[in-house]
């Protein structure tokens, strides 16, 4: 203790090291703070609540086809449930939209469809009321009652008399009946849905998404719509589970519809942390990202630490004399070790705090960043990055292990003091060692490794800033500019298909014929938007193949899978190149003929040797409806990318809207100017002409496709990664400006007296700035040179997370060179500048 | 009689420290010629070293004016008396002031560099004057591994590689003990008989007295000056 407090006492003595110090610290162990916290709140945290490693989803494949993946039928959920001896539990969930509220104010949010055990089997019970019956989840049983997140709770009010209260969901009255805990997400580590539907209302909820061709009925042996989680029995491990997987699909099998497509697999693997998929899918690049992040946080600290050890060791050597005459008085080695130490303990201590404070905010950023991205959707965020005791006693980890790195090796070498010499010596008195020894003395072998390491740090961040221009600069091949978007979502409204269209077009009229708009199309799916729907098509002159080898290669091409209005080109601003346009008739009647419009890349697929236009298409999957599947293709548009970082191969198909209707819509307002104030200007006048229209009208949001461009998720990934890395890039510089600074400054200090007698001796003031400058040059240069070639292997490290930039990108090399470079000469400046202002007649009576 | 190398005239020096004035120089003149061997003598804190920093261009007086072979270079700039330090001015110090981890020819070559003499010509100024001060076998050494004698030996070479008009010595024989001191000593009076003009600092008496005039300061004041034959 009194150790400490004679730290403090030194500490307060040298405000000015002490403030450097904990500033260099708190930006360090922040950085560290903030990402173990993210990655506490996403990697580590278990999210099921009860006993995680008993929990698996189930997956089923046609048998011999690995990648022929299905939902569970709510017959097969049965069969397996009751398979005690193998699982304790299973349960079913199935995830959907909402549209919450009414006529305006209608808000579009997750919602997941569960069978009454899904909550006991996680291991949670309810914050208010209560979870659901078994009664109210049996297949349409249509009880109007849900139980809603706490974060929704939250969001309405946190009234005590939300259970009870009536929530209007898809045009549809529920009674709240309870409240889940708060952070409770079933099995995604960041979202969580809103609302919790029993299964019981499945088929009322899903009629509202399609044309009535599908199967919403769970009675329906045919309806694969369910996605089974199970608590493995006791007794049973991941190992002895393996076994018994195919005498339950033998099970499956057994009960399947007579023209059903043959034996099925079962399969059980751990819960994905991030992902909802109907396949399996694992969380390998999570293990990548969280090594990568601590890596690139850990370079931070021991950069941090590397200025520390450089501080100390300036310091260790201005207080030699007093730390000569602390044993010449009786002090064991220990105890003066111990003495620096608690300095050094206190410092890291100070700036752990600050950090923390530091991390706080950082990740406060991140979540708001998130949030703004799903801002046209409510869900609730389970991400928790508040500081509990896990991340408090790693910020106190970090701090030790910072004290560790900066303080002990100053203590350890302050303390071996020759005492006779230490006492006898003045401040500034240079020792006697040859120019390749002060060259590589170890603050400035300490300095160059954090020039090298900044480097690598900094071109780290220039690769990812590079990739972030790429994407933001690039030609999407659609022109967003002057183009309003609206997003229509009918089954939030519970509006029937024929309802649906007959107000989708009576809406494009009454937009077409708004002042300065040029025109109008309707899409189902957004280029640069977050969903993606794919269709697989071959040509209509390629016998169906009966596919009876597995492993033979499927036929046909994939291809983005849209259904459009008559306008639509023109409003997104994707050049048809010949043929002509869908018309009014094929748009709005499902009896007229199929027609295509491919894009020239699933032209030339399709058609290599040939002219796409006039030629016959049709789908892989034969349409359940029963007709032919067949299209002509009646156009042939320019390609245009669907996200900033996929592989632009996938070629694109647009069918008419009648043909493949969804109530979820994006109708382009195309205006005659392409100023975006005036796009942002009309965005008014458009949402009142369909408010005009219909005021129940389930428009989920409005805005310029500019502005939605600019927050797709694939920008955002592209953005994100260039922020993180670009902060930790610019501390790196920072700290390395600093360090190389209090190197320089330290050494010129040192050497004030060897300046003086250079002055003595005709030394003009350049040639004392050449001599401070020289040397910062070479460190540098030597430093840049090791730097490089580290870059070199991080760049290696990253390719994987680099978006179409290479890894020993030229540009990102030499820029983050030259920058740190520059800075760190900059950083010598300074100090050299100082030397010439060296009164030789002080400098030499400080002998 | 021969003509003034320097010349001070009412030199004066004053220090202001925290609103107090110092006056460590008061009215000094001075003549010494050329090729004369005086010795500066005084108790400590008298203003003999701050005499000497004004003669050596490394600190300039308050008051009065400093003439060196007949020019006035009270008033120069910074890099003009760099200039004059270097080529007009040797210095010998008291702790030697060699630089730590340059060898024993690098130390007496370095003024020539900064005169931008050439290599050939720097090579051998500085070993004729290392030989002359009979350490030219001691060239590649680091100073840390000579006696003290021997670095102001090397001290003294570094001064005259570069064939000052004067050697200001401070105290040259400070640090060193009686027989090394004795053998400096010799070493300035052979220099002396070559012809070097020397001003030497000194509290001691015994070496005073190698001179061939003492001036003696007293409180910022020349109190005294004794010339060789006057003493003997």
């Amino acid at each position: 203790m009194s150790d400490l407090k004679f730290a403090f006492r030194t500490l307060a003595k040298t405000p000015g090291f002490t403030i450097v110090a904990v500033l260099t610290l708190a930006l360090a162990i922040g950085v560290n703070s903030a990402v173990f916290a993210l990655l506490n709140g996403v990697v580590f945290k278990p999210v099921v609540p009860l006993r995680p490693d008993e929990i698996v989803n189930l997956f089923t494949a046609k048998q011999g086809a690995s990648h022929d993946y299905r939902q569970f039928s709510y017959a097969e959920f049965q069969t397996l449930r009751e398979a005690k001896d193998t699982f304790a539990d299973v349960s079913a969930v199935q995830y959907s939209l909402a549209g919450v509220g009414r006529d305006e104010g209608i808000r579009r949010s997750f919602a997941f469809f569960t069978s009454e055990n899904f909550f006991p089997m996680m291991g949670t019970t309810p914050a208010l009321g209560r979870f659901y019956t078994a009664e109210e989840c049996r297949p349409n049983a249509n009880a109007m009652v849900l139980v809603t997140s706490y974060s929704f709770w939250q969001r309405m009010g946190g009234r005590p008399d939300f259970v009870g209260s009536t929530l209007r969901v898809n045009g549809q009255p529920f009674t709240v009946i309870g409240v889940t805990r708060d952070g409770f997400s079933g099995l995604n580590a960041i979202l969580a849905p809103d609302l919790w539907v029993p299964l019981g209302v499945f088929a009322r909820f899903s009629a509202a998404f399609s044309d009535g061709s599908g199967l919403p009925d769970l009675a329906n042996p045919k309806n694969y719509t369910l996605n089974l989680v199970a608590r493995l029995a006791p007794g049973v491990t991941r190992e002895t589970l393996a076994p018994r997987l195919p005498a339950l699909a033998q099970r499956l099998t057994a009960i399947q519809p007579p023209d059903s497509a043959g034996p099925r697999e079962l399969q059980a693997e751990s819960p994905s942390r991030f992902s909802i998929s109907t396949s399996p899918s694992n969380d390998g690049s999570t293990t990548f990202m969280t090594v990568g992040l601590f890596s690139m946080a850990g370079c931070v600290l021991v950069i941090a630490s590397i200025n520390l050890a450089n501080m100390l060791l300036a310091r260790g050597a201005a207080r030699s004399k007093e730390i000569a005459l602390r044993l010449a008085l009786g002090a064991t080695r220990w105890r003066v070790i111990r003495q620096l130490l608690a300095e050094g303990l206190l410092l890291a201590l100070a700036g752990g705090t600050l950090g923390l404070l530091v991390s706080l905010w950082a990740n406060d950023l991140l979540i708001q960043s998130i949030s703004g991205l799903f801002s046209s959707m409510n869900f609730s965020l389970v991400v928790h990055m508040q500081p509990d005791a896990a991340v408090l006693a790693f910020t106190f980890v970090f701090c030790l292990l910072a004290t560790l790195l900066f303080s002990l090796g100053p203590a350890l070498r302050a303390s071996n003091v020759d005492l006779v010499h230490d006492l006898k010596q003045q401040g500034g008195e240079p020792t006697a060692a040859g120019r390749l020894t002060r060259f590589f003395a170890p603050r400035h072998c300490l300095v160059m490794a954090q020039i090298a390491l900044s480097l690598a740090l900094l071109f780290s961040a220039g690769l990812f800033l590079r990739g972030a221009l790429k994407a933001g600069g690039i030609n999407p091949g659609f022109d967003p500019t002057g183009c309003a978007v609206g997003e229509l979502d009918y089954s939030l409204a519970n509006t029937s298909a024929d309802d649906a269209k007959r107000s989708l077009f009576a809406a494009i009229d009454r937009l077409q014929a708004l002042p300065g708009v040029q025109s109008v199309g309707v899409g189902t799916m957004l280029p640069y938007g977050n969903l993606t729907n794919t269709a697989r098509v071959m040509s209509a002159q390629e016998a169906p193949v009966a596919k009876t080898d597995p492993n033979a290669p499927t036929p046909g091409f994939n291809a983005l899978y849209s259904a459009t209005t008559p306008g639509y080109f023109d409003s997104i601003g994707v050049r048809l190149l010949r043929g002509r346009d869908f018309t009014r008739n094929e748009a709005t009647s499902k009896e007229s003929p199929a027609v295509a419009i491919v894009d020239t890349l699933l032209a030339e697929r399709l058609f290599p040797k040939g002219d796409a236009l006039g030629q016959h298409i049709r789908f892989t999957q034969k349409p359940t409806d029963g007709s032919s599947g067949e299209m002509e293709i009646v156009g042939i548009c320019a390609p245009h990318r669907h996200d900033p970082i996929s592989a632009r191969d996938l070629g694109r198909l647009y069918v008419p809207f009648a043909h493949a209707f969804n109530s979820n819509v994006f109708v382009h307002v195309r205006l005659a100017s392409r100023d975006e104030a005036v796009t942002l200007a009309m965005l008014p006048t458009i949402r009142t002409a369909l408010r005009q229209l219909d005021p129940d009208l389930p428009l989920i949001q409005l805005s310029t496709y500019a502005s939605l461009v600019n927050k797709s998720i694939g920008l955002w990934v592209v953005r994100l990664g260039a922020i993180l890395f670009g902060t930790f890039g610019a501390i790196a510089l920072v700290l390395a400006v600093v360090g190389v600074y209090g190197v320089k400054a330290y050494a010129v200090a040192r050497r004030t007296r060897e300046i003086g007698i250079r002055m003595a001796l005709g030394a003009h003031p350049r040639d004392v700035f050449g001599l401070v400058m020289k040397q910062g040059a070479l460190q540098t240069a030597l430093a840049v040179a090791v730097g490089l070639a580290l870059s070199l292997g991080v760049g290696r490290l990253l390719s994987r997370l680099l978006y179409e930039v290479s890894p020993s990108d030229p540009f990102a090399l030499l820029g983050s060179a030259a920058l740190l470079a520059a800075a760190a000469l900059l950083a010598c400046y300074l100090p050299a500048r100082r030397a010439t202002k060296v009164n030789p007649v002080t400098a030499l009576r400080a002998e | 009689m021969a003509d003034s190398l320097i010349k001070l005239e009412g030199v004066t020096k004053v220090f202001l420290t925290d609103e107090v004035e110092t006056h460590a120089l008061s009215g000094i003149h001075l003549d010494i010629r050329q090729g004369e061997y005086v010795s500066i003598a005084g108790p400590s804190g008298c203003g003999k070293s701050t005499l000497l920093s004004i003669l050596g261009l490394l600190d300039s007086p308050t008051e009065g004016a400093y003439l060196l072979n007949g020019r006035p270079v009270q008033g120069l700039s910074l890099p003009e008396r760099a200039r004059i330090r270097n080529r007009e001015i040797g210095f010998i110090f008291q702790s030697f002031n060699l630089i730590g981890d340059l060898t024993v020819f690098e130390n007496v070559e370095l003024p020539l560099t900064y005169r931008g003499m050439p290599a050939a010509e720097r090579k051998s100024a500085a070993l004729e004057a290392l030989e002359k001060v009979g350490m030219g076998h001691r060239a590649k050494h680091l100073p840390s591994q000579l006696s003290g004698g021997q670095q102001q030996r090397v001290a003294v070479a570094r001064a005259l590689a570069g064939k000052p008009a004067v050697l200001l010595a401070d105290e040259p024989t400070g640090n060193l003990d009686s027989k090394n001191g004795d053998s400096v000593m010799q070493l300035l009076a052979e220099l002396h008989k070559g012809g070097a003009t020397i001003v030497m600092v000194t509290h001691d008496t015994r070496f005073a007295r190698h001179a061939e005039r003492t001036v003696h300061i007293f409180d910022g004041r020349v109190v005294q000056e004794q010339v060789e034959s006057a003493r003997n």
